[in-house]
């Protein structure tokens, strides 16, 4: 087997059309080889990250040189780091839930709701937020939907509790359910662990 | 990843359209309970309750606070124990009855059935002093259900069984006086009576169910309303296609929900998964009515012409929604019309527009029947028994199930209310047209014939 290193790379700029086929093409420019590779678009930014192989001697500083040079209308943030593995182990254990809250817009929600999951140990997989202004006599609303991961030994009614008491002054509803309940209600399989139960 | 939309849709169901999962009804075997004696019967039953249903309460609500997802009952169902009491007489019934009442409040279910005589082709002498019991046993107990099978597309209709319960359901409401003949509420009589049906009145584990059985009952009227609502505002062209479309994805989605839950307790407390019943369910709270789903699909009183074929409509798609949801569907699973319990449907009947006739033709097309319907308190026995026997031949000539819960309120005439509070709402008495003219049909007894179209062998 040959000598490699692997690298974990993201890069974020302003999107345009042909970004990736220009970042990828510069990774294989140096002999990269991509083994995982995740790319969207989050309110109007190129995101992409990925994992690739290098041949040993290739440095971080090589590949950052290398990806600078293809956007020619900016300067893209790239952060390229050495990896062992290939896949990160996730840092949350448990169960998956979804959290949904909606209520009145004020500055700090964010924060309130983050600093209680983290007191549970509750890890943050995936958070979105979207505000909905209600015209110049209502107040702003605001809705907040996570994904996260729950440990085993968590109340998820007292955090749905808790977070009901913290933001009890923005008329928040906050849902706490186990993502099971969303992928059965909309999806056409059953959730494989609720179908291997002998009836 | 769920979609946005797909987790907000889901979110509302629960938090602005009333879903939940209704009962989840423990169904325990009974038969090795049995004994000549009947104290030991009661012993034994006792034990057996607090064994088996203990875990019951506190799985349920571990699920629950886990899943986010509010159980509004639990619930035990058991043998029929007509069928299993032997020797035992009236009084050994009404002592069987308060055993069982004391067991169900001690795991914290809110009513038990099983209470039930099987009596489509015949009465064996425990069963008819089962019958007779009901009176005194659904006066005196709190939780207490009873159900009698008196009709069967296989064997016909039992006439001297309805007969003799025309009498029965008089004197269960003459000793429940003073709460409107209350004890009749908790007394279905059945056409076809499912084995694992999970609601209440009519709750009964069948034989070759298994040991211990659970069944869910899920409801829903709020949501399946709302989504016709939405779907009527955002298609000003709707036609009745789209609107039976979107009931069947409702009612997939509700049924899922039941069955995920379903799964979970019977896991939890060691029992088989039965099946689910997704019977839109409603309660007298607004929102969460049958009939706010009939007026949303464009039936602006209910019980004008078309509310038959609305009823239709909303029953299949619901069935076939489920279906497709599930490989556990049973029990009613449809649309049920208890007039008590939906405020729309008692609004609808006290303004006249909704009669027993009517009803009675909706409860051709849909679950259940004539349901938590209250007559007057003078209606004699035998038009008690022709209203009965009129529901069995809608179930037995359309191989399905029919059922009444008929509540002759002593003292109040039609038009009067009763209100009895909590999920059994309150209801106007319904005028009976004719009533006493039956008699000459109904007392010569004997058993209707099956009818042709049943002999599939």
């Amino acid at each position: 087997m040959k000598n490699t290193t692997r690298y974990a790379i993201t890069v974020i700029c302003e999107d345009r059309v042909g970004l990736v086929g220009r970042f990828t093409g510069a990774i294989t420019r140096l002999g990269g080889n991509i083994e995982v590779l995740d790319q969207n678009v989050r309110l109007g930014y190129f995101v992409i990250t990925l994992m690739a192989t290098f041949e040993t001697g290739v440095t971080a500083q090589d590949v950052r040189v290398g990806l600078e040079k293809i956007d020619d209308a900016g300067t893209p943030a790239i952060s390229v780091l050495p990896r062992r593995d290939a896949s990160i182990p996730p840092a949350g254990h448990g169960a998956p839930f979804v959290l949904a809250m909606a209520g009145i817009d004020v500055p700090g929600n964010f924060s309130i709701v983050t600093t209680c999951l983290a007191k549970y140990d509750i890890n943050v997989e995936s958070l979105a937020c979207r505000t909905d202004a209600q015209g110049p006599h209502k107040e702003d609303r605001f809705t907040i939907i996570g994904e996260l991961t729950v440990p085993p030994d968590v109340d998820a009614k007292a955090v749905r509790l808790e977070l009901t008491a913290l933001l009890a002054d923005r008329q928040v509803k906050v849902t706490l359910m186990h993502s099971d309940i969303f992928d059965a209600t909309n999806r056409i399989p059953m959730p494989k662990r609720h179908t291997e139960i002998p009836s | 990843m769920n979609r946005k939309e797909d987790i907000l849709s889901t979110v509302r169901m629960f938090q602005e359209e009333n879903l939940d999962v209704r009962t989840v009804t423990l169904g325990i075997n009974i038969t090795d309970c049995v004994s000549s004696h009947v104290s030991r019967f009661c012993e034994n039953l006792i034990d057996k309750i607090k064994r088996v249903a203990g875990p019951l309460v506190p799985v349920c609500e571990r699920i629950s606070d886990r899943y986010g997802i509010p159980v509004v009952n639990k619930r035990l169902a058991i043998s029929p124990i007509g069928a299993i009491g032997g020797q035992t007489d009236e009084a050994g019934y009404l002592q069987l009855a308060h055993a069982l009442d004391r067991a169900a409040a001690s795991v914290g279910v809110d009513l038990l059935g099983g209470f039930t005589a099987l009596v489509q082709k015949g009465i064996t002498p425990s069963e008819a002093r089962l019958m007779e019991s009901l009176p005194q046993v659904l006066s005196q107990t709190d939780r207490i259900c009873a159900s009698v099978n008196v009709a069967t597309s296989k064997a016909g209709i039992n006439m001297d069984a309805i007969l003799q319960l025309g009498r029965i359901i008089k004197r269960a409401a003459e000793n429940s006086s003073s709460q409107g003949g209350f004890a009749c509420a908790k007394l279905c009589v059945f056409a076809n009576m499912p084995e694992d049906n999970p609601f209440m009145a009519g709750a009964y584990l069948g034989f070759g169910q298994g040991e211990a059985v659970v069944n869910v009952g899920i409801s829903g009227p709020g949501v399946v309303k709302r989504a016709i609502e939405r779907l009527r505002a955002a298609n000003p062209d709707l036609d009745l296609q789209m609107l039976a479309s979107e009931i069947k994805q409702t009612a997939f989605r509700v049924t899922r929900v039941g069955e995920l839950l379903g799964r979970e307790v019977a896991r939890g407390i060691g029992a088989a998964f039965g099946g689910i019943d997704l019977s839109l369910a409603p309660t007298p709270k607004v929102g969460d009515s049958v009939g706010e789903i009939l007026q949303a699909m464009g039936i602006e009183k209910i019980g004008a012409p078309g509310s038959t074929a609305a009823v239709a409509m909303l029953n299949d798609a619901v069935k076939k929604g489920g279906l497709f949801a599930s490989s556990s569907v049973g029990g009613m699973s449809g649309a049920f019309i208890p007039v008590a319990e939906d405020s729309a449907l008692a609004n609808a009947a006290a303004e006249g527009t909704l009669s027993i006739e009517k009803l009675e033709a909706m409860t051709s097309v849909c679950s259940v029947g004539l349901d938590m319907v209250c007559i007057p308190g003078d209606t004699d026995a035998d038009t008690i028994s022709a209203l009965i026997a009129d529901e069995m031949a809608i179930g037995v000539i359309n191989q399905k199930t029919t059922a009444t819960r008929l509540i002759p309120v002593p003292g109040k005439k039609p038009g009067e209310w009763v209100h009895w509070g909590g999920l059994f709402g309150a209801s106007p008495i319904m005028a009976i047209r004719a009533p006493g003219a039956s008699s000459g049909f109904v007392r010569c007894g004997g058993r209707i014939p099956a009818p042709v179209h049943s002999f599939k062998n």
